[in-house]
């Protein structure tokens, strides 16, 4: 009985402090999500404002010209830049739509990630950072996409659309050379899992 | 001495229990003092952005928020017919709009979405307000996985063959017009425990004064005032109104969504009534989406929407036509061209006040202070005086008096003591007002004008109708719309009789400036006895309704609806201004093409019928009339109604489901992406963070008490 009692007075005691500490981490851990989002797209701008100014330089360069990696340990590279110009906007893609790229930048989902070919350039992005902007594109709005060798190709926003993305897939027209922008909706959304994206297509000018 | 005394005693000190104990409780004290100073600033830092943001919707939802709680205020109801009086009890009713305007005309589609909670099939039943120049084109009803979806039928026989459908136990629903702006959807055999969703269609036209176009969507009604023994409008027998009850289980929720293309760029959208959020679609702000912002709304007023055009793209004449069959139908807007402002005439102003029970709260604290607004814009020249009323009358003065300053003063000290409460009795003020006598002093040419400030909750429209249009004296009638949810088209009727005009005021923010626009408008010469002249080589059977054009003020445009045999391409317009005779012709050389004019013309024309019986046509004729009418243009009338009803179920083919949903994937040969998560839910951490944190000295507290 007093065993018990002793367990429970422990209990109650180092409950503040416990819900203390597990609080402030979680606070801690939230809040580093947005920062490093940041942090880590200035490091991708860096990198990639420093591979076109190569590319400007003519310099004798690799023959898969892939920009520099952003920090030395990075598994991605930036593959493009989208640019809206309306909205005063802009934003280099990594290459993947796995999550650890997510968190550093929007990522182009494999095997849509070759820019300026006939297949589409699919991006996907999260809504409370990177691709929160998305809601404010309108249509017709035009959007300029930056390949890594430097050849740039104007889109005009043609669709937007809410879809169920229960399923996790997202049918796409394979012969079409649109970029497609994915992102979680509501953007208001609560927590991790949204059951809808919102995706913006735009057709090539 | 002393000294050494102390000291001694500390040391004795520091190793006593007593010591150890308030060592304890200060290193305590410390801790929790710094954790209470990281908690404050972590919860500073992130409700300081929260607290900004939520005071500007504060300032943006304050003006939306002005219209408070009255009970005679409500949304849609629903009501069963169940067997135990016990279970019969209002239902809300779930309102979705959504509107798709295109220059002057709107397109509406609403959905009234409701369950029937009980364990048997029921009867249910329900009222809802929709603008009286809306033009009702379709019913569908989805009960459960079947639907069903009217056609228009004469009055008596859609109600008959209702019941036939009822007694045998088949779905059905009959839709029927109970006032100008008032319907009833009744709808037999609601399955147990399953939902019902109304689909309604309907056009209406949108309203235009001085490049702001406007809309209003009624969502909520007031409880008519009923003065018992009156005459009723012919069309208007065998309605019955439905008793608001007071004890609704919810408030009914309204969504609405609102495709707004108004051709030219539009400079600002604005709503008085509610919130919203619009959103560009096109770069060259051409076309905005609009919604609700939040989402849903408590259906307790009318929904109103204001967007403003840049004056310098404004069309002097706007034509849309449709082509049914052989014959063409045109909705031609003219906006005048500016007159010269003369010197200001002399005016003998009486305004009438409405004090009844419905006005109580906030309409009468915007019917007061428009009152004084209005007062202080009289001058010298003009007489005036105020009637007030409920179910008795009060007079400020028994003639009209000048407007003298001290019966200003007056004026404003009458207007001060006003309460509302009782009935709404019109006729005796309004018959007052028509045939009151003038001051001396004023000159016999002054114009008479009454400008009546009401809620419009009366019943006997009909009666006030005749009593306007059987007045001797020349007058003008301005009625000005208070409250939630005024009776517009009532006021918008007497105004029609009265050859004046209406003003709606939802926002106790707007009075002042809607009162001096009105005030400013009636002070200055307006066109009037209008009429229209066509090409008669060309239309050999020309149609136009209204038939008799209103007044046109200062910035006011004109618009007309037309049947014709050809396409119309030249209108000559005559009227008379203030000192001389007008005329203009028109050349119409862009026709734009739209959907539903037929509709519209159709609903002017039975609206013209109705209008006819008050100066005393026939009664028969009007009405076969009115149904073959609403017949062949499938539009609603007080004589027909909608009627849909349950037919033998067909099999549908198992492959007609899958043709809609992947449209997509079949025009291309296509591949399959993979959506990533797209959410961090870093928000979500934090709040959880946030919410530990702050529990954590509720949990110290609980300890406290425990160690105590």
């Amino acid at each position: 009985m007093t065993n018990d009692n002793n367990m429970k007075i422990h209990m109650v005691k180092w409950l503040p402090t416990a819900l203390l500490l597990v609080g402030s981490l979680l606070c801690i851990h939230a809040s580093w999500l947005p920062v490093k989002a940041w942090l880590s797209q200035q490091l991708i701008h860096h990198s990639w404002q420093q591979s076109m100014a190569t590319k400007n330089a003519k310099l004798p360069s690799l023959k898969t010209a892939i920009a520099p990696k952003p920090w030395p340990w990075a598994d991605t590279f930036p593959i493009a830049e989208l640019v809206f110009k309306r909205i005063d906007k802009s934003i280099v893609v990594l290459n993947g739509g796995d999550p650890t790229t997510l968190a550093f930048s929007a990522g182009a989902i494999a095997p849509f990630n070759q820019a300026n070919t006939t297949k589409p350039f699919v991006v996907a992005g999260h809504r409370d950072s990177h691709f929160s902007f998305l809601q404010d594109i309108a249509m017709k709005d035009v959007i300029s996409l930056t390949d890594a060798q430097g050849r740039s190709q104007l889109y005009q926003v043609e669709r937007i659309d809410i879809v169920d993305a229960s399923s996790g897939q997202l049918a796409l027209p394979a012969d079409d050379a649109s970029l497609v922008l994915i992102t979680c909706f509501p953007f208001e959304g609560i927590g991790n899992n949204a059951e809808q994206r919102y995706v913006v297509t735009a057709t090539p000018l | 001495m002393f000294n050494s005394n102390k000291k001694l005693a500390l040391i004795d000190y520091q190793d006593s229990y007593y010591y150890q104990q308030k060592r304890k409780k200060q290193r305590r004290k410390w801790l929790k003092l710094t954790l209470a100073c990281v908690l404050v600033t972590t919860i500073v830092a992130v409700l300081v952005p929260l607290a900004r943001a939520a005071s500007i919707n504060n300032e943006l939802n304050a003006q939306a928020q002005t219209i408070k709680a009255n009970g005679l205020i409500h949304g849609p109801q629903l009501i069963f017919d169940h067997p135990d009086d016990k279970h019969a009890i209002a239902l809300p009713i779930d309102i979705s709009a959504s509107i798709e305007v295109n220059g002057l005309v709107a397109y509406a589609r609403i959905k009234q979405v409701f369950i029937n909670p009980y364990n048997m099939s029921l009867e249910g039943k329900y009222q809802f307000p929709l603008t009286e120049d809306a033009a009702i084109k379709h019913l569908k009803i989805k009960l459960g996985e079947q639907e069903i979806i009217g056609q228009i039928m004469e009055k008596q026989a859609a109600k008959a063959s209702y019941k036939k459908a009822k007694a045998q136990g088949k779905k059905a629903s009959l839709v029927q017009q109970q006032r100008a702006n008032l319907f009833t959807n009744s709808i037999a055999n609601i399955p147990a425990q399953s939902k019902v969703i109304v689909t309604l269609e309907f056009i209406m036209p949108v309203s235009f004064t001085d490049n702001s176009l406007g809309l209003i969507l009624p969502l909520a009604m007031t409880a008519r005032y009923d003065s018992g023994n009156y005459q009723q409008s012919p069309a208007q027998q065998e309605t019955n109104l439905i008793a608001p009850r007071s004890s609704t289980l919810a408030d009914s929720q309204a969504s609405i969504n609102i495709e707004l293309n108004a051709g030219t760029a539009i400079s600002a959208i604005t709503s008085n009534s509610h919130k919203i959020k619009a959103k560009a679609l096109t770069n060259d702000q051409s076309s905005y989406l609009v919604t609700l912002s939040p989402a849903q709304a408590i259906a307790n007023r009318d929904f109103t929407l204001h967007w403003q055009l840049q004056p310098s793209q404004q069309p002097q004449v706007t034509s849309f036509s449709e082509q049914v069959a052989d014959e063409y139908f045109t909705l031609l807007t003219f906006f005048p061209p500016q007159i010269e402002k003369t010197t200001r005439f002399a005016r003998d102003i009486i305004f009438i006040i409405d004090t009844s029970g419905s006005m109580q709260g906030d309409s009468m604290t915007q019917a007061k202070a428009s009152l004084q607004q209005a007062i202080l814009q009289l001058n010298e020249k003009d007489s005036f005086n105020i009637i007030a009323f409920n179910n008795t009358v009060d007079l400020l003065f028994p003639i009209t008096n000048m407007a003298s300053k001290n019966n200003i003063i007056l004026a404003q000290n009458f207007i001060n003591r006003l309460q509302a409460d009782g009935g709404t009795e019109m006729y005796r003020p309004l018959s007052q007002a028509l045939v009151m006598a003038q001051d001396q002093q004023q000159t016999t040419k002054a114009i008479r004008q009454v400008v009546f400030i009401t809620d419009g909750a009366v019943a006997n429209e009909f009666e006030l109708m005749q009593l306007l249009d059987g007045a001797q004296r020349n007058f003008r009638l301005f009625t000005v719309g208070i409250g939630a949810a005024p009776n517009g088209y009532f006021m918008k009727k007497a105004a029609q009789f009265g050859r004046g005009s209406y003003v709606f005021i939802q926002n106790s923010a707007d009075v002042q400036t809607q009162m001096s626009a009105l005030m400013a408008k009636i002070s200055h010469p307006a066109i009037s006895n209008i009429s229209l002249m066509f090409d008669n080589q060309i239309h050999q059977q020309v149609e136009a309704y209204p038939k008799k054009i209103t007044d046109l003020y200062l910035g006011e445009p004109m618009q007309v609806t037309i049947k014709s045999k050809l396409p119309i391409t030249s209108v000559q317009i005559m009227g008379e201004s203030a000192s001389e005779a007008w005329y203009q012709q028109l050349i119409v050389d862009k026709n734009q093409s739209s959907q539903g004019i037929s509709t519209l013309w159709a609903r002017r024309k039975i609206a013209d019928l109705l209008d006819s019986l008050v100066t005393g046509a026939d009664k028969e004729q009007v009405k076969t009339e009115v149904i073959s009418t609403s017949i062949i243009h499938q539009t609603l009338s007080p004589y027909t109604s909608f009627i849909a009803l349950e037919k033998a179920r067909k099999k549908q083919p198992l492959t007609a489901r899958n043709s809609t949903s992947n449209a997509l994937a079949k025009t291309h040969e296509s591949l399959m992406v993979a959506m990533p998560k797209t959410a961090l839910g870093w928000h979500q951490q934090l709040l959880i963070g946030l919410l530990l944190m702050l529990l954590a000295p509720l949990a110290l507290s609980m300890k406290n008490f425990k160690d105590d």
